[in-house]
C-alpha cells in the first residue's frame, strides 16, 4: 500500500503530465477541416459550351414515301445547335443542363440506328438535366430529368444511377436505370390521324471498369431495355406485293439487349491514346449485331490534339422485315416493316476531329471543336455530319 | 524557403518515369536566391500535395487560399506543399504568386509536359502523393475527403 508521501508524489506527478497533455493539445490543436475549406461559394455557373452540328443524309429507304417511288427518298438536312451549361450547386453537387434544338427540313431517321419519323419538316428540342451528388469517398449517386419537345411529340426520361470507386479509384461499378414515356399522335401510312398514344421505354444498365495499369483501362457494361407499347412509326410503310403500300405492324412490346466492352490504352512516349471497343446487341424483333470501334487520339501540341475513328456495324434484319409483302394486306395482326434501320445491313462510320484543351495554347478560356463523320449503309444511306463547337470557362 | 520547381524535364530530354503517376525523380528546384538546383528527389518519404495554378483560372483563386491554409496547419506535420503554375512565364508566375498571397513553394511547367504526366489536364487540380511517390488522390479543390486522405498519409 502507498504511504501518503508517495500518494501525494503520484497525484502531482500526474497533475503534471495532464497540465502537459493538455498544454501539448492546447497548443497543438487538430486542424479544423471547416476552417482549411472555408465557406462555399455556393451556386454559380462554371463552364458554358456552344456545338452547332449540321447533318445532310442522302438514300432511299422503303419506309420512305418521299418522292413518289418506292424506295422513297431519305433526303434529309438538319441542322442543330445545343448549348452545354455546368452548374455547381455546392463541393458535392454539380449539375449539366443540355439544351439541343433540331431543325430538319424533311425527314427519315431521327438518328443512325434509331426509328423512323414522318417525311416533314420538324422541329425538336430537348432540355437535358444531368446531376451527380457526391456522397462520400467512394460513392456519387447521378440523376437525370430530360424532356423533348416536337410536333406531334412529347416525351422525358427520368432516370437514376449509383458509382462506387474501389480499390483507391482504379476500379468503379456503376448501376443506372431509366424510365421514359413518349406521347404522340398516331398515323396510318395515309397521313391520316388514328388518335393519340404512348409508348414507355425502362432501361437498366451495369458497368464496371478497372485500371491494368497506370496507362492501361478496360471497362465493360451490359444493359437491357424494355419498350412497351405503340413502337411503330406513323407513316411508315411496307411495299406489297402488287405494288401498293401498307402500314407497318410492329410488336407492342421489345427486350433489347447489348454487351460492350472497351480497351484503352495510353502511350505516354508518343502522346497517344488508342481505344478499342466492341458491342454485341440482341433484341426481340430478332436482330442480332455486332459493333466494333478503333479510335486514336494523338497530341500534336500541348493544347490541340486530333482523333481518328473507325465503327463497322453489322446487322440481321427483324424477323418481319420485308420489302413485299402478300395479301392479305389490310391484316392488321402480321407484323411487318419495311423501316431500313431494321433491314439487315452493314454499315461504316468515319470521324475525324481536333479539339483544343481549355487553359493551353493561346486561348485560355475557350476551347474549341471541329469533327467530321461520315456514315455509309449497304442498304443505301449516307449521312455527312459536320460539326463545331466552343466553350468558355466561367 | 523560396523555391522554384523546374518541371520541364521532358523538355530537357529526360527519361520518362515508370509510370504516369508517379512523381518524376529528375523534377528539380531553383533556389530563387542562389539559382542552383535542388533535386525533387528530396520529397520521396514525405507527403506532398500537388496545386496546378495559373493566373487566368478563376476557379484557382478560390482554391489558393484553401491551400494556403491546407499549407499552414499541416506544416508541422511535415506535409510538404508545392503551387505548380502551368504555362506562364517564371516572372508572371511569380507576380501572380505574390499578388495571391501563395507562401509556399511554387512550381514552374511552363511546357504543361508535368501536368500530363500526372494527369492534371484542367485547372484547378490538387494531386496527392504519397510517401513512396505514388499519386493517390486529385480533387478540384480541397475538400473533406482529400483531408481525409492527406491526414492518413502524415499518420503512416
Amino acid at each position: 500500500m502507498a504511504s501518503p508521501r508517495e500518494v501525494g508524489v503520484a497525484a502531482r506527478t500526474s497533475l503534471a503530465v495532464l497540465a502537459l497533455l493538455v498544454g501539448q493539445a492546447a497548443a497543438d490543436p487538430e486542424p479544423d477541416d471547416s476552417v482549411i475549406i472555408g465557406a462555399d461559394p455556393g451556386w454559380r455557373i462554371e463552364d458554358v459550351q456552344v456545338r452547332g452540328s449540321f447533318f445532310a443524309q442522302h438514300g432511299q429507304g422503303f419506309q420512305s414515301q418521299a418522292g413518289g417511288d418506292s424506295p422513297g427518298s431519305e433526303l434529309m438536312y438538319m441542322f442543330q445547335p445545343s448549348t452545354l451549361i455546368t452548374v455547381r450547386q455546392n463541393a458535392n453537387i454539380v449539375h449539366q443542363v443540355m439544351v439541343p434544338v433540331d431543325a430538319i427540313t424533311a425527314a427519315s431517321p431521327d438518328a443512325v440506328d434509331a426509328i423512323s419519323t414522318a417525311s416533314r419538316r420538324n422541329i425538336a428540342f430537348d432540355v437535358d438535366v444531368r446531376s451527380k451528388y457526391k456522397l462520400n469517398e467512394h460513392d456519387t449517386l447521378t440523376s437525370r430529368v430530360m424532356a423533348h419537345g416536337e410536333e406531334p411529340m412529347g416525351g422525358g426520361v427520368i432516370g437514376i444511377g449509383w458509382q462506387r470507386g474501389l480499390a483507391d479509384d482504379n476500379a468503379s461499378v456503376s448501376v443506372n436505370g431509366s424510365l421514359g414515356i413518349d406521347g404522340f399522335d398516331d398515323h396510318d401510312h395515309f397521313g391520316d390521324f388514328l388518335g393519340k398514344t404512348a409508348r414507355e421505354t425502362l432501361n437498366a444498365n451495369v458497368s464496371a471498369s478497372q485500371l491494368l495499369s497506370p496507362t492501361t483501362v478496360v471497362d465493360g457494361s451490359y444493359g437491357v431495355t424494355y419498350q412497351h407499347g405503340t413502337l411503330r412509326t406513323g407513316w411508315n410503310a411496307v411495299p406489297t406485293t402488287d405494288g401498293l403500300l401498307t402500314d407497318e405492324v410492329l410488336p407492342r412490346g421489345r427486350v433489347r439487349q447489348a454487351l460492350s466492352a472497351r480497351l484503352a490504352q495510353f502511350v505516354p512516349a508518343t502522346r497517344t491514346a488508342l481505344k478499342a471497343w466492341y458491342r454485341l446487341y440482341h433484341d426481340g424483333f430478332g436482330i442480332d449485331a455486332h459493333t466494333i470501334e478503333a479510335s486514336a487520339y494523338q497530341y500534336v501540341a500541348s493544347w490541340i490534339y486530333v482523333r481518328g475513328s473507325y465503327r463497322f456495324h453489322h446487322q440481321d434484319g427483324a424477323d418481319f422485315f420485308t420489302t413485299a409483302i402478300a395479301k392479305p394486306f389490310d391484316d392488321m395482326t402480321t407484323l411487318r416493316t419495311a423501316d431500313s434501320d431494321l433491314a439487315p445491313f452493314d454499315a461504316h462510320e468515319w470521324s475525324v476531329s481536333a479539339t483544343t484543351v481549355r487553359g493551353r495554347g493561346p486561348w485560355k478560356l475557350w476551347s474549341f471543336s471541329a469533327e467530321l463523320m461520315r456514315y455509309t449503309r449497304s442498304n443505301d444511306l449516307r449521312i455527312t455530319v459536320g460539326s463545331l463547337s466552343f466553350g468558355r470557362l466561367l | 524557403m523560396k523555391y522554384v520547381l523546374m518541371l520541364a524535364l521532358l523538355a530537357c530530354g529526360g527519361a520518362p518515369p515508370k509510370t504516369a503517376h508517379q512523381l518524376p525523380s529528375d523534377a528539380r528546384l531553383v533556389d530563387r536566391d542562389s539559382g542552383s538546383f535542388v533535386a525533387a528527389e528530396r520529397y520521396r518519404g514525405k507527403v506532398v500535395v500537388l496545386d496546378f495554378w495559373a493566373t487566368w483560372c478563376k476557379e484557382c483563386r478560390q482554391t489558393i487560399p484553401q491551400v494556403a491554409r491546407l499549407a499552414e496547419a499541416f506544416a508541422q506535420d511535415g506535409l510538404v506543399v508545392v503551387g505548380v503554375n502551368e504555362g506562364e512565364p517564371a516572372a508572371d508566375a511569380t507576380t501572380s504568386a505574390r499578388d495571391l498571397g501563395i507562401a509556399y513553394p511554387i512550381a514552374l511547367d511552363p511546357e504543361l509536359v508535368f501536368a500530363d504526366r500526372m494527369g492534371a489536364q484542367s485547372l484547378p487540380m490538387l494531386v496527392v502523393i504519397d510517401r513512396s511517390g505514388a499519386v493517390v488522390h486529385r480533387a478540384r479543390r480541397v475538400d473533406r475527403e482529400t483531408l481525409a486522405v492527406i491526414r492518413k498519409l502524415l499518420k503512416n
